[in-house]
């Protein structure tokens, strides 16, 4: 056991952890930040995922003693008011049925058009393709990160 | 809107997502509220409005993304005028007094239809006569819209929140008319889910988000087979865990639909602790006798079962004479696996046991017999129990079986603490109830002229009962037969449909497509097989067997009035998807069309694939499917339910496979059981008939026809015939 320090969301935690501690069970557990999610520990579904410095991650696999430094941004913490544009692209095509990977996907397709401003259409299923979504929301998820990319492309503007 | 009512707005969703959730939010409306006296108008289990003008809907069926609670809040907001704009929705707890609540097998709409707009009619019939009874109008010229009851001629107008105290008055009438489908406002508009908005910011609270004071976590080690029991375990290396709490056996639980295994139970101060000190608990197993079941002996089992004739569940002619008389008999076998719901939120249940009372937060779909095996297991009242339905992240029948929520109860009885227990992924795809395996035999007579003049069916597989108490659960009962095999529309001469029960070491249950699922992919595989036999169309074959269009007489089983059988239906929606997915036109070489049809908690769904073979196997590149579900409630709602319907057929049908080894599931997470993802994902092209009759679901009827159509698409394309799932190999895409 070991002082743990996590910068999630713009905010510095100090928690009394183990430092082989998932960052999934830290953020849920411990921080009750509850919008990341458990599907399979192994890192293969993808409902776990959070941003560290801007990239995807799998929270489920990532040891909190590892992350050091470096932000760690979830969904609570994507966007001020609901208003990311993959946030925006989700409710205009109405993505979700229940909701339970959104976070994960939302997550994944925010980092990929971080990355790659002008996915193609292989861009976005190579990226999305990593995310399970029992629900079979696929081809809303497809369409919406398209939307998503040109709302930011339009708001940058 | 300015920055203190955003601010607010926000609180309030917050707020929503654990006692419902408001569309709308206007500052003013609190304010109002909180300088008024309480006045509450709720004439039922269904309705209350209060007089800040709010209509508070209370949704008792289990939302699992199927958009329950957006369909429900829109059946009686219709049939009370209620502004869409400022409704809250509330979610029931478990109780009769709501009526069926078991949200399975497409019943919400079939059970909920009627109840629900009659209780909403009743409100706003009591609202009329309030405003009637206030301007001393007659009620015919009193009008009512958007919360809002009005009077034309003098142009009088009141809305429903300060109607609330008036209409409280009034008798309730045993009459009130709901409305004929033509004067729809909000039924039949495509509707975004009420809870979107918390949908996309991580801000809905599933059963496994659940927090109590003083709580701790929970998981458990089952035994690897079924009916194996704890000679002894050993927890001293798990104690130096941090957070390590306790372990302690833990009996099967839920002998009468399906009983849990024998395991050790473990708690800790939070989920890492539990998975840590779980690793390092050593447990002596004596794993009984269904340690020698494996695929083989199953397989044994199901290919003797077909070597003898079955129990007959239908049967019209004369089989064995047609038989007699045929000049070529086609017999062929289809084989399904066993299929996990590996719903993406694992079963996970909190629960409070006190000495005298007893809550639960869970993410269930049968809330009623949850609280009634609580009150069972604890000897206490039914009053003394509350379960709070939480948003289920994912279910497909799984979360109907309340095994994981009273280990839950156990384990905090024991603990004498609220306890949160979660299966993990492995847990859930060994120990699951899975949608038995089954081997068919299909057999058909044709006659000089090309003609089917018999149809023989025979199927074996396991029953969905599981009980250890029912000894019903060691044969078919007539639901296991009726859904793609008794129900056969299709007027052939002579039929017979049979089935064998056949044991099988593992629970099993409903799962999304249900016994159709694997039945329709055998009967419209077959018809295929013989359609290309005879060189006649697939659907020309379908449509000239469907006989006089129109309603047919009851089938067998199932005596509500939306099981009868209206062939005009069949045809129209065959019609359709023929159109959409432009059938007739041909396809470039290594391409291939495929067809299938099924009536399944009496909807029709009618499906088109379309593939492309590849090096290694095919692509299955587009998906055209049309339902008749009725009146559509939520277009939108309805599309999702058919786009996620085929995703979900096709990762059973493509990967889908639970095999046995040595009494025990081999696979046990994504990497061994794996579903559907994106790069799978045809485009799907969803249409719906228009129609004037009553709803019914569109849960389950989706998936039936995915897996054939895929297949006569693959046999047409000039691949081989897929007969057996999962139709993907291991190494993706290889033909099996």
């Amino acid at each position: 056991m070991s002082t743990i320090r996590l910068n999630v969301n713009g905010t510095t935690h100090r928690l009394d952890i183990p430092e082989q501690m998932p960052l999934l069970w830290a953020l849920r557990d411990h921080l009750g930040l509850m919008g990341t999610k458990y599907g399979c520990g192994i890192g293969a579904c993808g409902a776990c995922t959070v941003h560290i410095a801007g990239r995807a991650v799998r929270s489920c696999l990532l040891p909190v003693g590892n992350i050091g430094e470096q932000h760690i941004t979830t969904i609570e913490g994507l966007s001020s008011a609901n208003q990311h544009p993959v946030q925006r692209a989700w409710r205009e095509h109405r993505v979700p049925q229940c909701g339970y990977c959104q976070s994960g996907q939302i997550m994944t397709a925010a980092a990929l058009l971080a990355e790659t401003p002008e996915p193609t259409r292989e861009d976005i299923r190579t990226a999305m393709s990593g995310n399970l979504c029992r629900c079979g929301t696929y081809s809303r998820i497809e369409a919406a990160v398209a939307s998503a990319a040109e709302l930011a492309r339009n708001s940058d503007a | 809107m300015s920055a203190l009512a955003v601010l607010d707005r926000r609180q309030f969703l917050a707020l929503g997502a654990s006692v419902g959730f408001g569309l709308a939010f206007r500052w003013g409306d609190i304010l109002a509220k909180a300088n008024a006296p309480a006045a509450r108008f709720e004439p039922n289990a269904f309705i209350s409005i209060d007089n800040d003008g709010f209509v508070t809907l209370t949704v008792h069926r289990s939302e699992m993304g199927q958009g329950i609670r957006t369909t429900i809040a829109m059946i009686l907001a219709e049939e009370l005028d209620a502004d869409w704009g400022r409704i809250r929705v509330r979610q029931a707890v478990g109780d009769a007094r709501y009526g069926d609540q078991n949200t399975v097998g497409d019943l919400s709409l079939l059970l909920g239809w009627d109840p629900l707009r009659t209780a909403a009619a009743t409100g706003r019939a009591m609202l009329i006569g309030a405003a009637a009874r206030l301007w001393s109008v007659p009620l015919a010229e009193i009008e009512t819209r958007d919360s809002v009851a009005s009077h034309a001629a003098s142009g009088k107008r009141i809305g429903y929140g300060d109607l609330a105290a008036l209409a409280m008055r009034e008798d309730i009438p045993s009459d009130a008319q709901a409305k004929s489908p033509s004067s729809y406002r909000l039924i039949g508009t495509a509707r975004s889910s009420i809870d979107l908005d918390a949908l996309t910011r991580g801000g809905i609270k599933y059963g496994i988000d659940v927090r109590r004071e003083r709580m701790l976590y929970a998981t458990v080690v089952r035994a690897p087979v079924v009916g194996g029991r704890i000679r002894s375990f050993d927890d001293s290396a798990a104690r130096k865990t941090t957070g390590y709490f306790a372990a302690f056996p833990l009996e099967g639980a839920f002998r009468r639909l399906g009983e849990t295994r024998n395991g050790v139970a473990i708690v800790g101060a939070d989920t890492w602790s539990c998975l840590v000190a779980r690793r390092a608990i050593s447990i002596d197993w004596d794993l009984g006798s269904l340690v020698a079941e494996s695929d083989e002996s199953l397989g044994r089992r199901l290919d003797e079962a077909l070597a003898k004739p079955g129990a007959v569940y239908r049967s019209a002619g004369d089989v064995d004479e047609a038989r007699s008389k045929a000049s070529r008999v086609m017999k062929r076998r289809y084989s399904t696996p066993f299929l996990v719901h590996a719903p993406l939120e694992p079963p996970n249940c909190t629960a409070d046991v006190r000495p005298d009372r007893c809550e639960v937060w869970a993410p269930t779909q049968d809330p009623q017999t949850a609280r009634a095996e609580i009150a069972s297991e604890l000897g206490l009242p039914i009053a003394s129990v509350t379960v709070n339905v939480t948003f289920i992240g994912g279910a497909f029948g799984r979360k109907s079986l309340c095994d994981f929520v009273l280990e839950a109860v156990r384990i905090s009885r024991q603990v004498q603490r609220p306890v949160k227990l979660l299966w993990t992924r492995e847990d859930d795809i060994r120990d699951g109830f899975y949608k038995s395996r089954t081997l068919q035999e299909l057999e058909a007579g044709i006659d000089h002229e090309g003609r089917v003049t018999f149809w023989r069916h025979h199927t074996a597989f396991a029953t969905w009962n599981t009980s250890t108490e029912d000894p019903a659960s060691h044969e078919l009962s007539a639901g296991d037969m009726s859904d793609g095999v008794t129900r056969f529309p299709y007027a052939i001469p002579n039929l017979r449909f049979e089935g064998t029960h056949v044991e099988m070491p593992v629970r099993r249950s409903w799962m999304r497509g249900i016994s159709s699922f694997f039945h329709s992919f055998a009967t419209n595989s077959f018809i295929d097989e013989l359609a290309r036999e005879t060189g006649r169309d697939p659907i020309d074959m379908r449509l000239s067997w469907l006989g006089p269009l129109g309603l047919q007489q009851a089938l067998p089983t199932g005596a509500a009035a939306t099981y009868w059988l209206d062939t005009a239906r069949i045809a129209a929606t065959i019609a359709r998807v023929r159109e959409i997915s432009q059938w007739n036109t041909p396809l470039s070489a290594g391409r291939g069309r495929g067809f299938a049809v099924e009536r399944l908690s009496g909807t029709v769904v009618a499906t088109v694939a379309e593939i492309t073979l590849e090096e290694d196997g095919f692509r299955v590149d587009r998906i055209f499917s049309v339902a008749d579900c009725g009146i559509v409630i939520n277009p939108d709602g309805a599309r999702a339910q058919i786009e996620g319907g085929t995703i979900f057929a096709l990762s059973c049908c493509l990967y889908g496979e639970i095999t046995l080894k040595d009494g025990s599931v081999v696979q046990d997470n994504f990497a061994s059981y794996p579903i559907a993802r994106m790069h799978d994902a045809p485009v799907i092209v969803a249409d719906l008939i228009q129609s004037d009759r009553a709803p019914t679901g569109l849960g389950e009827p989706p998936v039936p026809p995915v897996a054939p159509a895929v297949a006569n698409a693959v046999a047409a394309a000039g691949g081989k015939r897929l007969a057996d799932m999962p139709f993907y190999s291991r190494t993706r895409r290889g033909l099996a």
